[in-house]
């Protein structure tokens, strides 16, 4: 393995386990509030408040128990809404290239127009109508993330069905159903699994982007794009608010940008949709 | 008059060329063969400089005209002394430039006026077979043999004293195959360069070339006149090379095929490196590289 | 064979741009109609937690939503076709020329931002490629990689901060002077230019690769002319045909960084008119992106067209 993937495995590995274990370990309520302690500064700071290292928000609710509980729900939104997109995306790209013709050529026409249109326009309105939810959020997300899988799992299997095997296999009587399963979805399997890391990390920032705008996850419940839309007005006093998100975003897209150009190199995948 | 001395070419650590020594003179054609993978493609590109990828040459010298090919001096002599034809007139030219001006780059890089440099384009198209009017065209408006003949004006267009023909067929349809060689055989005789044909079709080789060197896993093994080498081979290599192509009239029984594949660069075996494959092998092939001498690098002749 | 069939060709790219307008500007009016309808009452919150159910009848029939969804849809369909939206429901003025004179502080943010992605991107993206192998060229590769990284919102609220806030060399929230674009072109382009560096390194590495890149060098032609003359130009369409679906991206980012910098842009409107329920302005507002994206995606094809002439001659048929 490539130092860059390892390193990039190593620190996700780290940032997951912190944010499904740290919590317990932490024994702080990340949602409860205590005025006397608001706005606490972090460590280094003057006036920094024992038990509370990376300092307090407005509500005097503890930053670190903050960022990790809201690492939850942002990493599993976006691990979600990748797997699903991507599930989507395969089993739409494997019908539109394995089938061909008019139901291929109405799939990937409908995927232009999806593609090309401003994702987060339709999410906002669409939020603003029906309202905020984990799950209305992973299934926009989901929606939204589809495309890019279809197309490369089926530029792959028009590929992959005309090579031998393939043509041997149908020419032997298999079934559609056992060509695509035998055959046309290990073939896609890598590519995808290459275009999924690429996807979480754009999931987890178009979540917190969401979040940020407050159309994302309710409040109490923090994600990072919460904690750093509640930053954001008390950006002058208290700058540190969303500083720890917004490293933690930050840290955790580039490890997966990192993962997937390593992934991607390591397993040889052509990915036209990521230069 | 190209002189090449123990030219070594190496790629991963692994030498794909390996003491390589030869010359060509001004007006003669020297047809390279052997199968792909033997090196021969290397040895010119190295000549050229124009390696790429992993490939570096790691020793010997080439001598074009008594001056030495080092890399810097290259860069100012490709184009104006030494023309290259490559393999795959599909790929050799950039597609979203006019044919035309792909021709008059080479005059303009090497400090020809404008006006000049397209003038001597249309005479260039001319003098390979082609209406100046192509000159407005893209390459993918002409057919596998117009755009060969296009690069071929390129490579002739500073009347270069070295000219390398990579398989300048090979990629083309039988049917032109004879027509580009003609017009590559013209510009030849017409420029009198030293000229070196790569390729693995000996029919080719045998009309065209005067002089032929057989190339086997990065190493020269026999050199000598058409007429010695086709009519008479003396390593058991290029013996085996002549039986197995296809002729004429020669009857429908299968072609006698050489036994074995010729060696991976990495796995090449000790001594000469036909030696597992070679039907007169004596103990000493399999520990000592035999050197060139009289044109044939092989114990068993020179011994015997 | 460079004029004679201009004309017809025009014409057909031109049919074939209307029709694509039509089909997604359609499909996603369509989308959002039936999401409104199905959201809830629009008359009861036009009426506001103070009215009766009577004003809400009256505003109801008003609005002619007592009939049938398809007769509203087509209903519906018909105004789109005049551009009429509604009225604000706040400002009481007609919803498309609400968005359309916010427009052009968009526009701007834009803009500069793509001239910033091609005048500091490009080059860069040249230099990454010429030097891929060198320290140089792994650092601007290394470098684009974590600015693409930074999510705008984050990258937007630091640079607030430290310029706007800590330094006061340019103005915080607003857009009353040009300054006020600053920080928003600024926050947009980071991640724009580090794509384009990205996008023109992986084209040129590309392009680099290709066979005639060897007769270029067999002519003698000098690393600069190989870069430059000859691998640029093939680098070209692919990287503009990410650029156009990127395009798509940067609107998306628009609507954000609006709102962080509380710039009047169309973006920030949009979160405004979700936020106060104000659907006519919501729907303008998709229909006239809807507009752009199909147009900025017309621009690239013809700039593609131009730069190809393989693709010129398709388009000829």
């Amino acid at each position: 393995m490539r130092p860059s993937v390892r390193i990039a495995l190593a620190g996700l590995v780290l940032i997951a386990l912190a944010v499904a274990v740290g919590p317990l370990l932490l024994g702080v309520d990340a949602l409860e509030q205590d005025l006397p302690a608001k706005l606490a500064p972090p460590f280094w700071m003057e006036g920094a408040l024992a038990g509370h290292p990376l300092g307090t928000d407005q509500l005097g609710r503890d930053l670190l128990a903050r960022v990790l509980v809201g690492g939850r729900t942002s990493l599993l939104v976006g691990f979600a809404a990748s797997t699903l997109a991507c599930a989507v995306g395969i089993v739409v790209g494997l019908l539109s290239g394995y089938l061909g013709g008019w139901i291929d050529r109405l799939i990937m026409g409908l995927g232009d127009l999806w593609i090309a249109f401003p994702f987060l326009v339709l999410a906002i309105a669409t939020i603003g109508v029906v309202g905020s939810s984990t799950p209305i959020l992973v299934t926009l997300l989901t929606l939204a993330g589809w495309v890019t899988s279809a197309r490369v799992t089926r530029t792959i299997v028009k590929q992959v069905r005309g090579e031998d095997y393939v043509a041997a296999s149908v020419g032997a009587g298999a079934g559609h159903l056992s060509v695509l399963t035998r055959h046309l979805l290990p073939a896609v399997a890598s590519a995808n699994l290459v275009m999924w890391t690429f996807v979480v990390g754009t999931m987890v920032l178009v979540e917190g982007g969401l979040s940020f705008l407050g159309l994302g996850v309710r409040p109490p419940a923090p994600s990072w794009g919460t904690i750093l839309s509640d930053g954001r007005e008390l950006l002058e006093t208290a700058w540190w608010i969303p500083l720890w998100p917004g490293l933690a975003l930050t840290l955790t897209v580039l490890l997966v940008n990192l993962l997937g150009d390593g992934l991607r190199d390591a397993l040889d995948v052509r990915m036209d949709d990521h230069a | 008059m190209l002189e090449v001395q123990d030219l070594v070419v190496t790629a991963g650590g692994v030498r794909i060329v390996d003491g390589v020594s030869f010359e060509v003179r001004p007006g003669e054609v020297l047809g390279m063969v052997g199968e792909s993978g033997s090196g021969k493609t290397m040895t010119m590109l190295a000549v050229a400089g124009l390696l790429s990828g992993p490939a570096r040459v790691a020793g010997g010298t080439a001598v074009l005209d008594g001056t030495e090919l080092t890399e810097a001096r290259l860069e100012r002599l490709r184009g104006r002394r030494i023309g290259f034809v490559f393999q795959d007139p599909a790929t050799s030219l950039n597609p979203l430039m006019r044919v035309g001006t792909q021709i008059s780059e080479v005059l303009r890089i090497h400090g020809v006026s404008r006006g000049e440099a397209r003038r001597r384009a249309a005479e260039l198209l001319e003098q390979v077979g082609l209406g100046p009017e192509r000159a407005g065209r893209y390459p993918h408006e002409l057919s596998g043999g117009q755009r060969q003949r296009i690069v071929i004006a390129m490579a002739i267009a500073l009347r270069p004293s070295l000219l390398i023909a990579d398989e300048p067929t090979t990629a083309l349809d039988v049917t032109v195959q004879e027509q580009v060689m003609q017009v590559l055989r013209t510009a030849q005789r017409e420029t009198g360069a030293a000229t070196v044909l790569v390729s693995h079709d000996l029919g080719l080789v045998a009309e065209a070339a005067h002089r032929i060197a057989v190339m086997y896993a990065g190493r020269l093994v026999e050199t000598g006149t058409v007429e010695e080498v086709l009519g008479a081979p003396r390593h058991p290599y290029s013996a085996a090379l002549m039986r197995s192509r296809p002729r004429v009239g020669t009857g429908r029984g299968p072609l006698p095929v050489i036994p074995g594949y010729p060696p991976a660069p990495r796995s090449r075996p000790p001594g000469c490196a036909f030696h597992p494959r070679c039907p007169v092998a004596l103990d000493r092939c399999a520990k000592e590289t035999p050197p060139l001498v009289g044109g044939v690098a092989c114990w068993a002749v020179q011994d015997g | 064979m460079k004029t004679d069939r201009t004309g017809p060709r025009v014409l057909r790219a031109g049919a074939v741009w209307l029709v694509r307008l039509a089909v997604t500007v359609l499909g996603v009016l369509t989308l959002l109609f039936f999401l409104l309808r199905l959201s809830g009452d629009p008359a009861a919150v036009l009426v506001g937690p103070g009215g009766t159910l009577e004003d809400i009848e009256r505003v109801r029939r008003e609005l002619g939503l007592d009939l049938p969804l398809w007769t509203q849809y087509g209903a519906f369909l018909g105004d789109v076709a005049r551009l009429d939206f509604g009225v604000s429901a706040y400002t009481g003025e007609p919803a498309i020329s609400a968005v359309l004179v916010r427009l052009p502080l968009t526009l701007q943010v834009v803009g500069a931002t793509l001239a910033l992605a091609l005048l500091i991107g490009v080059p860069l993206g040249m230099l990454a490629a010429a030097r891929a192998r060198r320290p140089s060229g792994r650092a601007i590769t290394a470098g684009a990689a974590a600015a693409q990284a930074v999510p705008n919102f984050v990258l937007g609220m630091l640079l607030l901060l430290v310029f706007a806030l800590w330094l006061g060399w340019l103005p915080s929230y607003g857009s009353e002077s040009p300054l006020h674009s600053v920080l928003p072109t600024l926050t947009l382009a980071a991640f724009t230019v580090a794509r384009v560096v990205r996008l023109v390194r992986a084209g040129l590495l590309e392009a680099l690769s290709q066979d005639f890149i060897r007769t270029v060098r067999a002519k003698g032609g000098s690393r600069l002319r190989v870069l430059a003359r000859h691998a640029l130009p093939n680098a070209f369409p692919p990287v503009l045909a990410f650029l156009v679906v990127d395009s798509a991206y940067l609107l998306s980012s628009t609507v954000i960084v609006e709102q962080l910098y509380a710039y009047d842009g169309i973006g920030k409107q949009l979160v405004d008119a979700i936020f106060q329920r104000d659907y006519p302005i919501v729907q303008a507002t998709v229909f006239v992106v809807a507009v752009l994206v199909v147009a900025v995606s017309a621009v690239g094809d013809v700039l593609g067209a131009l730069a190809d002439p393989r693709v010129r001659r398709e388009a000829a048929g």
